[in-house]
């Protein structure tokens, strides 16, 4: 048996594709460019890369970007349809393929923020080309002329023209470099709670995931993965999985070598008719594994585990055992300072009070509902993919890789995508798809299990804080060193974007973002590699130090006696805007934005008023771009405390579409109260111990609280929510049963 | 000796099943049929993803083989749609209330939804808890499930509405 396999191309991936890499889940640097120059020609308008009108009038907007139930593709749709004064009935939204000009990801909640700016020049553009071209149609002054409703309408006559009619004049038309955008007052789409574009769809079970996509020829493969990362076949006995009706072959696939920036594992294929036949030959399967391989290879006699891993994040935090094999910790780095360690040192000793806290975060899963997958036919000549991921660029980069095949022959197709939380960024999936299908020589759909998709995953970065604050007489901050040691996504998939000074500044920066006062700050992290692959997680580490800053400003106003709304708000300087380096880039928190919603959260929640005995409330807000606060109740309820309510204050900018809004906020509460209740990802011998919901259970329907969730009226340009959301939550959970009980939850998950 | 096909009935047709007998009946409608509505998630039974109606009642079709429903009414999510494609109670409400966020849970929830209104037209919040917590929905859909659950059992009470 031959094995199917990346090769060396994958391993030694470099360049273009590593630094695609460093946006991912991140700030997405870039602005969407308008690929498009020239006007198309024929019966449809394409003015620029951004959307298309055919001469039915039917509008396309074409993004970039992925729809994986954050309703970005719609948010898109209405801000171009808004400045097109499209009529919203008349309006698709297409993700195009990726073509290896136009940066396809999507993550970092900027999707529907990138639209604002670039996605209204673009339509602003095709709004003005159609007035001019409607003009000369009614023989009149483009003055004298306007859009609504999808046509250009003579404002003196009333006479019209619809866009579908203008298409070709149009086309025709140099495009304008800088054409002026509506005033926000005219907006008519933007602020509306319009309903998702794929509502009916889904509703009526039309719509196509992945695992729904059918090729005419297509078989069915399950994979038995190795159990640890770099683990190899030793050796298969497929013969009892080839008696099983309907399967076909049995294919070893010869995965790379973790680290790297796309890891595929090395496994061993069912092939089958029917995903049954695949999963019930995978069961007859007998293959040995070399573990050793991976253990001289990766951690020098070690598998990674929980303990082990609690251990290096002692070491790295104590500096201790640093370079030395078989450890691999790196050494203490500083990520920002205010103030001196002469001043960090005289401030605690001329402390009030100390407080020494130690804060852990774990490992989590993604567990989107729908399992990974993907199908790939592969030719000579080309190769297609139907992948539900939204990281294509990097997608097309790898295969080109693999495959061999110019851009241009190679096609990336994006299905629905059944939910991803940063998982589907990687799309290992796809990869072991295209591999086989080369073998097989037709189309053919890989089906991952949920105890693949936990087995074999990435996972929320797990953390181990040490904080020390020194605080004065009336309980101010004096000084806070926050150390922190953790995995690094960075360290393992593009190790050239650590910065010279070994800053990880993706794992830093929400720690750096600490704008309360403290005239000393030190945040400073050490690195940990251990053979578990780490990625973002509805972000990745925001989770974790909000989780820390949150917390610990609540025990340091207990420790001041003070209430913790006050006590943040005392320590928040007045209105301004504080700036934070971040590698190359800056982070800005406007304290005035971030006062305004803790206010309001509080006053929403009735802060401050009585509660029933054995209640509590706890608050807490995060800052990314997006400004969150938070107040959780917590109540007793069968001899337990109970999360009864959470309430939410957004400040997202100028709101796009409320409902959508809403829903990314009541997701993320759901997905972070999963997290800080439920439980967690653990490692022993280098094989992940969870495995379907019954051990890494999910939040359920009769375990709801109350949610409200309001939004800041504001004229700000928008900013994300996918994300934001569900980093504040743990913390006002944790603060809320110490409000309750008495009782401090350092780490997750919390036991009520 | 050829084994005779087990008969099931699926969406109101006929349909015979032959083949592997332990097969789920996820599976036989996804690959077999074609009926790709009913969803994969977890192949145990805890997530309810794959929930379609057997005689009425909600069942999860990861863990039911295909080969023991001869005789059974089997209904997916592509025929909870009434006659010319009306779109069911739950469907209307799913609609209003706008549910879903990435979908791929929602055939399941709402079979389970329609499968509790068919037997409690007045459900309270504790019969929703009680019908709905073996669905689960990564997106946390929830609170919008809840209300549409209640909003569709209002429009079932309306005349020309299928439920």
């Amino acid at each position: 048996m031959r094995p199917a396999s990346p090769g060396r191309r994958l391993a030694l991936k470099s360049g273009a594709g590593a630094a695609l890499a460093l946006t991912l889940g991140f700030r997405v640097g870039a602005v969407e460019h308008n690929a498009g120059g020239g006007a198309g020609a024929g019966a449809s308008f394409q003015p620029n890369a951004w959307l298309r009108i055919d001469d039915s009038g039917a509008v396309t907007v074409l993004i970039s970007k992925t729809e994986i139930g954050q309703g970005t593709a719609t948010g898109i749709a209405q801000i171009v349809a808004d400045e097109l004064d499209a009529d919203w009935a008349r309006v698709a939204v297409q993700t195009i393929r990726p073509d290896g000009k136009r940066m396809m990801v999507t993550g970092g909640s900027y999707s529907t923020a990138g639209a604002w700016d670039g996605g209204r020049k673009a339509a602003a553009a095709a709004r003005h080309m159609l007035l001019q071209a409607g003009a000369q149609v009614l023989g009149v002054e483009v003055a004298a002329c306007g859009t609504a409703g999808h046509a250009v309408v003579h404002h003196a006559s009333g006479r019209r023209v619809e866009y579908g009619k203008l298409v070709r004049q149009a086309a025709a038309l140099p495009v304008p470099a800088a054409p002026a955008l509506k005033d926000a007052a005219e907006l008519r789409l933007v602020g509306r709670p319009l309903p998702a574009k794929n509502l009916e769809s889904i509703v009526r079970a039309q719509a196509v995931y992945g695992l729904d996509v059918r090729v005419p020829g297509m078989v069915y493969a399950v994979i038995e993965r190795s159990p640890v990362i770099n683990g190899r076949v030793a050796s298969v006995d497929g013969k009892a999985a080839l008696m099983v009706a309907g399967v076909e072959r049995v294919v070893t696939l010869r995965g790379n070598t973790f680290p790297t920036l796309e890891y595929v594992r090395d496994g061993v294929a069912v092939v089958a008719r029917s995903t049954w036949a695949a999963l019930k030959g995978r069961g007859q399967l007998k293959v040995q594994w070399n573990d050793a391989w991976s253990q001289s290879k990766v951690k020098n006699g070690t598998l990674a585990s929980g303990t082990e891993l609690a251990a290096d994040f002692d070491r790295a935090l104590e500096g201790r055992d640093i370079g030395k094999p078989p450890h691999k910790i790196h050494a203490m780095a500083t990520a920002s300072r205010k103030g001196s360690a002469e001043g960090m040192a005289a401030a605690f000793r001329s402390a009030a009070q100390t407080l020494e806290l130690q804060y852990d975060v774990p490992l989590q899963a993604h567990v989107p509902l729908e399992p990974m997958n993907a199908v790939a036919h592969w030719t000579p000549q080309r190769c297609e993919v139907w992948a539900p991921c939204h990281a294509q660029s990097q997608l097309l980069d790898v295969l080109c890789e693999v495959t061999g095949l110019p851009p241009q022959a190679v096609i990336i197709n994006t299905p629905m995508v059944g939910g991803s939380f940063g998982r589907r960024l990687d799309a290992d999936y796809a990869v072991e798809a295209v591999l086989l299908s080369r073998e097989l020589g037709k189309p053919v759909q890989v089906v991952w299990t949920r105890e693949d998709d936990i087995r074999y995953g990435l996972y929320a970065p797990p953390s181990r804080h040490k904080v020390k604050v020194a605080l004065d007489g009336a309980g101010r901050i004096l000084a806070l060193d926050h150390a922190f040691a953790a995995l690094s996504v960075f360290r393992q998939m593009t190790p050239e974007a650590i910065g010279a000074d070994g800053v990880d500044s993706a794992a830093a920066i929400d720690a750096v973002k600490f704008p309360y006062q403290a005239p000393q700050l030190h945040v400073r992290h050490a690195l940990v590699e251990q053979a578990i692959r780490v990625f973002w997680w509805r972000r990745g580490y925001t989770p974790n130090h909000t989780f820390v800053n949150e917390c610990l400003l609540d025990e340091c106003a207990h420790a001041a006696g003070t209430d913790p709304l006050q006590y943040r708000l005392s320590l928040l300087p007045p209105p301004q805007v504080l700036s934070f380096k971040n590698g190359d880039d800056a982070e800005t928190i406007d304290t005035g934005r971030l006062a305004h919603v803790l206010r309001l959260a509080a006053a929403t929640a009735g802060w401050g008023q009585a509660l029933p005995a054995g209640a509590g409330r706890g608050i807490a807000s995060t800052v990314t771009d997006t400004y969150v606060a938070q107040v959780v109740e917590v109540a007793p309820h069968d001899g337990k405390l109970r999360v009864r309510r959470v309430v939410t204050v957004v400040d997202c900018g100028r709101v796009v579409n409320p409902q959508l809004v809403k829903a990314q906020v009541e997701g993320s509460i759901v997905f972070a109260l999963t997290a800080a209740l439920k439980g967690a990802i653990t490692v022993e011998q280098g094989r992940i111990q969870q495995s379907n919901f019954h051990d890494y259970p999910l939040l359920r329907i009769d375990e709801m609280p109350l949610i409200e969730t309001v939004l800041v009226d504001s004229t700000a340009a928008p900013t994300g929510i996918g994300e934001p959301a569900s980093h504040a939550v743990a913390a006002a959970l944790s603060n809320a049963i110490f409000a309750a009980s008495g009782k401090r939850w350092r780490s997750t998950p919390m036991q009520m | 000796m050829k084994k005779q096909p087990t008969r099931l009935q699926i969406n109101g047709k006929p349909q015979p099943c032959q083949g592997d007998a332990d097969q789920p009946l996820l599976w036989y409608l996804r690959d077999e049929l074609g009926l790709t509505g009913t969803k994969f998630g977890c192949g145990i039974g805890m997530c309810g993803a794959c929930t379609v109606h057997v005689d009425g009642v909600a069942v999860k079709s990861c863990t039911v083989p295909a080969a023991t429903l001869g005789g059974k009414r089997i209904t997916t999510i592509e025929g909870l749609a009434g006659r010319g494609g009306a779109l069911h109670a739950v469907q209307r409400a799913w609609m209003e209330a706008n549910v879903p966020q990435c979908g791929y849970c929602q055939a399941g929830q709402m079979m389970a939804a329609a499968a509790l209104l068919a037997r409690q037209p007045h459900p309270t919040d504790a019969h929703i808890d009680e019908a709905m917590q073996g669905n689960l929905c990564r997106c946390g859909t929830y609170d919008r499930i809840r209300k549409a659950i209640h909003r569709a059992a209002e429009l079932a009470r309306q005349p020309g509405v299928s439920a």
